[in-house]
């Protein structure tokens, strides 16, 4: 037994151990700021404010939950975070494809064209008001829809996406078209199989950066019932660093208006969760899907 | 193939179905008015009691539907921005950017108000009275109009300065009137380990977007006001430090810092920990705003008799002038603007005005920014004033309001005349009345306003930031520096705020001040 644990330290070299460690290192680099959060918001006003939390709640209380939980407009966003983001999700996929796809046929001409076309994009943009003013015309101010639609199509995605495609054999095209198939079935039952992993991380993508933008809100939206998750979480948190705002707006006893640090975290962890329960499912097409998609490009 | 096509169906579909704008009743009017949301937990902005409140006691009788339109609190600027370039803008804006403002008028986005205010306006035209009036008057060309309506700012006062009680009692000294007293309370302290082995005597935290800030009162204390004309004070008021005199404030600093009497991460903005210590009973001195002791939700005092028992902060004034009176620098008396975009309706714009001034009556303002009693409050004082307000976080959420907001006219809360306004104020710190009202006579104590000018200084704009990211680097080097060094570093260090910019904005401010283009007075102006 003694020699088996010796044998078995021996393969781990020193090598192997720096590595660990330094593995570790970064590991903590990313939870530590993370523990720290949940730590605040478990915590009172009076502990945070003497610098005594850390990584361990200090003066435990629940109380930033309950306000969250009590509020029920926090639940509404939630719900409405999570609808914007399925519909977006979903229609980002179906439009990426149907971009991508074409673009991997050597059959389409002025290929080159196109995607110069759609490239441009990721470069220049026409600022925020006439974005501003596109949206006002098209009368989507202060609908949901102006959450979803802009920005439907990453163009970073569309390149990965045609990438992977591209680097798919083109004989299973050339074979499943000798066969019969015509353009839409050789997507549907040749392609987008074969493309699983790349599929799922892009609707990572995209769900993940929907579920954190609140910019596009910020402007689009003034109704209180279509304010998503996020956007309630940075006016929250800006809320809590506004006490010199509130010198500022001559209101300073009535300080009630910002909020606490540690209903900030709990709101932080609020939003968070639901990332984090999801992401370990889709995790693991990650690595592959995006590899695969840039490397044989 | 299909599913594809049934989805981009539906697409389109779901795009046909923006719905159209409802019609407006007959008869009636609806004003839009912006309001500032700030994501309340329970409150809701577009359904509240102040709300209702004004559609009951105006709106119905006026025939004018009021509606309030969200904007965030903490992007309003680029918000309004947005609508105001978009033709969205609701019928009365609010910010709390006056250049916007002047930006607007120039391009002629924004109503004039003279002729409307004349009119339906006279009782809010009193309220605001022309002290506040001509923060918002600007010449874009026309002469001199009114294109914004600046809110009254109740409590001008800025900073005080904040000393331990419990330690000044074990010392056996009394409250330091001058920067030799103060040095003496310091080095005792430091000497004694009142705060124990951390005791830091004097803290300070650094504003990076306005480094001099913090050391204005100190500053004003051994300015040579005999070598400086009205005409130096309004060129260099933003450049204090240049004033001749001032050198003298920071060289005591500098003194402070080589003696270990100073946070020893000077000039490093670091506000967890300087909270932590000042509640933790290891800071002796600071200066704040006039309130900062105080607040409820970073209660130092509070804390601090908690984790210390017997601690205690109270307001000092110690830079008193070395020769002459004392002054302070104040805020000004305007608070936000609001206006009215230059393409609302005539019957619109006029039912604005009405709005604004029917809030400028004694009832509608107390109510709006009071709430109701039995709900915001249960006990009045025997001059009216609520005396147990209740602050938003524990009103049920039917009565949930935030005066300011609600009540734009006005920054901070007005209940006739000064005296109860001040008595007002420190009652909304419970246990804390009488050293709140102390901190606030000594930061009124000779008080004069900044001066500020009506038109942009190009310089300001161009050369803005990197004056201010100059002007922290001369504050930390000055400060820093050994004794010796002072001198020359200060020499090297203003020399480079002038080169980067600094002498251009003194310049235009120098011809601002010839067309008489600035507000703010010289403080000594009197007295001389």
């Amino acid at each position: 037994m003694q020699s088996k644990l010796t044998e078995h330290k021996k393969r781990l070299g020193t090598g192997q151990w720096v590595l660990i460690m330094v593995m570790l290192f970064f590991v903590l680099i990313c939870t530590l700021p993370f523990v720290n959060v949940i730590a605040v918001s478990l915590s009172s006003k009076s502990a945070i404010l003497r610098g005594d939390v850390t990584f361990w709640p200090a003066e435990f209380t629940a109380k930033a939950y309950e306000v969250i939980v009590g509020d029920k407009s926090m639940f509404r966003s939630l719900f409405l975070t999570v609808e914007i983001t399925l519909i977006y999700t979903i229609l980002s996929m179906v439009l990426t494809i149907l971009i991508a796809f074409p673009l991997t046929m050597k059959r389409l001409k002025g290929r080159k064209f196109f995607m110069l076309f759609i490239v441009f994009t990721m470069y220049f943009s026409g600022g925020m008001i006439p974005i501003y003013l596109n949206i006002k015309e098209l009368g989507l101010l202060n609908k949901k829809w102006s959450l979803i639609l802009p920005g439907l199509i990453s163009t970073f995605n569309v390149i990965i996406l045609k990438n992977f495609f591209s680097s798919l054999p083109y004989e299973l095209n050339e074979a499943a078209y000798i066969d019969g198939a015509n353009d839409f079935q050789i997507l549907l039952m040749v392609y987008l199989p074969l493309s699983f992993s790349s599929l799922a991380t892009l609707a990572l993508f995209y769900a993940v950066g929907k579920w954190n933008s609140f910019s596009d809100a910020l402007y689009y939206i003034t109704s209180r019932d279509l304010q998503p998750l996020q956007l309630k979480l940075y006016n929250l948190i800006k809320g809590g660093q506004a006490v010199e705002v509130a010198v500022q707006e001559g209101n300073a006893s009535d300080l009630s208006s910002s909020i606490s640090e540690s209903i900030e975290s709990a709101t932080i962890i609020f939003a968070t969760l639901p990332i984090l329960v999801v992401y370990p499912f889709v995790q693991r097409y990650f690595v592959t899907g995006v590899t695969l998609g840039a490397v044989k490009g | 193939m299909k599913r594809i096509l049934t989805l981009l169906l539906t697409l389109c579909v779901l795009l046909g179905m923006v719905p159209v704008s409802a019609m407006a009743d007959e008869g009636w009017t609806t004003l839009r008015v912006e309001m500032y949301d700030r994501s309340i937990a329970g409150f809701n902005v577009e359904d509240c009691w102040q709300l209702r409140y004004i559609q009951k006691n105006f709106g119905d009788p006026n025939k004018i539907k009021v509606e309030w339109v969200p904007v965030s609190r903490w992007e309003e600027g680029t918000i309004l921005n947005n609508l105001l370039a978009g033709g969205t803008a609701p019928d009365i804006c609010m910010t709390y950017g006056g250049d916007m403002v002047l930006q607007y008028a120039e391009m002629g986005g924004i109503l004039p108000l003279d002729e409307l205010l004349a009119e339906h306006g006279q009782e809010l035209t009193a309220f605001l009275g022309q002290e506040v009036l001509q923060f918002g008057q600007f010449d874009v060309g026309g002469g001199k109009l009114q294109y914004s309506l600046p809110a009254r700012r109740i409590i001008t006062a800025a900073q005080s300065m904040y000393i331990r009680q419990d330690w000044l009692d074990k010392l056996e000294m009394q409250v330091p009137n001058n920067v030799e007293e103060l040095y003496a309370y310091l080095k005792a302290a430091k000497e004694n380990n009142l705060g124990g082995a951390k005791t830091i005597p004097y803290s300070s935290d650094l504003y990076a977007s306005d480094p001099f800030y913090g050391w204005i009162f100190q500053m004003d204390a051994f300015i040579d006001y005999t070598q400086v004309t009205e005409e130096d004070w309004v060129t260099y008021h933003d450049f204090h430090y240049l004033l001749p005199g001032a050198k003298e404030a920071l060289r005591w600093m500098n003194k402070f810092f080589n003696e270990g009497l100073v946070t020893d991460y000077f000039g490093i903005s670091n506000s967890d920990q300087t909270d932590s210590d000042r509640v933790m009973g290891h800071d002796g001195f600071w200066v704040g705003n006039w309130d900062s002791a105080w607040r409820m939700e970073m209660s130092y005092s509070h804390d601090l008799e908690k984790n210390v028992p017997g601690a205690s902060w109270i307001a000092c004034d110690a830079f008193k002038a070395v020769n002459g009176p004392t002054v302070h620098e104040t805020y000004n008396a305007a608070g936000q603007y609001l206006f009215i975009p230059a393409w609302v309706s005539e019957e619109t714009a006029i039912a604005a005005v009405k709005y604004l001034n029917w809030m400028s009556l004694p009832e509608s303002l107390f109510a709006l920014q009071n709430g109701e009693i039995g709900h915001n409050y249960t006990t009045v004082d025997e001059h009216g004033i609520p005396t147990d307000l209740k602050n938003i976080n524990d009103t049920e959420d039917a009565y949930k309001m935030h005066a300011t907001d609600g009540a734009p006219i006005c920054n901070g809360f007005y209940y006739g005349s000064d005296e109860l306004n001040y008595a007002a104020t420190a009652m909304g710190f419970p246990g804390y009345e009488d050293a709140v009202a102390a901190s606030l006579v000594i930061s009124n104590d000779g008080g004069y306003e900044p001066i500020s000018f009506t038109r942009a200084i190009q310089g300001r704009i161009d050369y803005g930031s990197m004056v201010s990211s100059k002007e922290g680097e001369l504050l930390v080097q000055a400060v820093t520096c050994t004794p010796d060094k002072f001198d020359a570093v200060w020499e090297e260090y203003t020399q480079a705020i002038l080169t980067s910019g600094g002498q251009n904005i003194i310049d235009e401010q120098r011809a601002a001040y010839h067309e008489g283009a600035y507000r703010g007075f010289y403080p000594m102006a009197e007295k001389k």
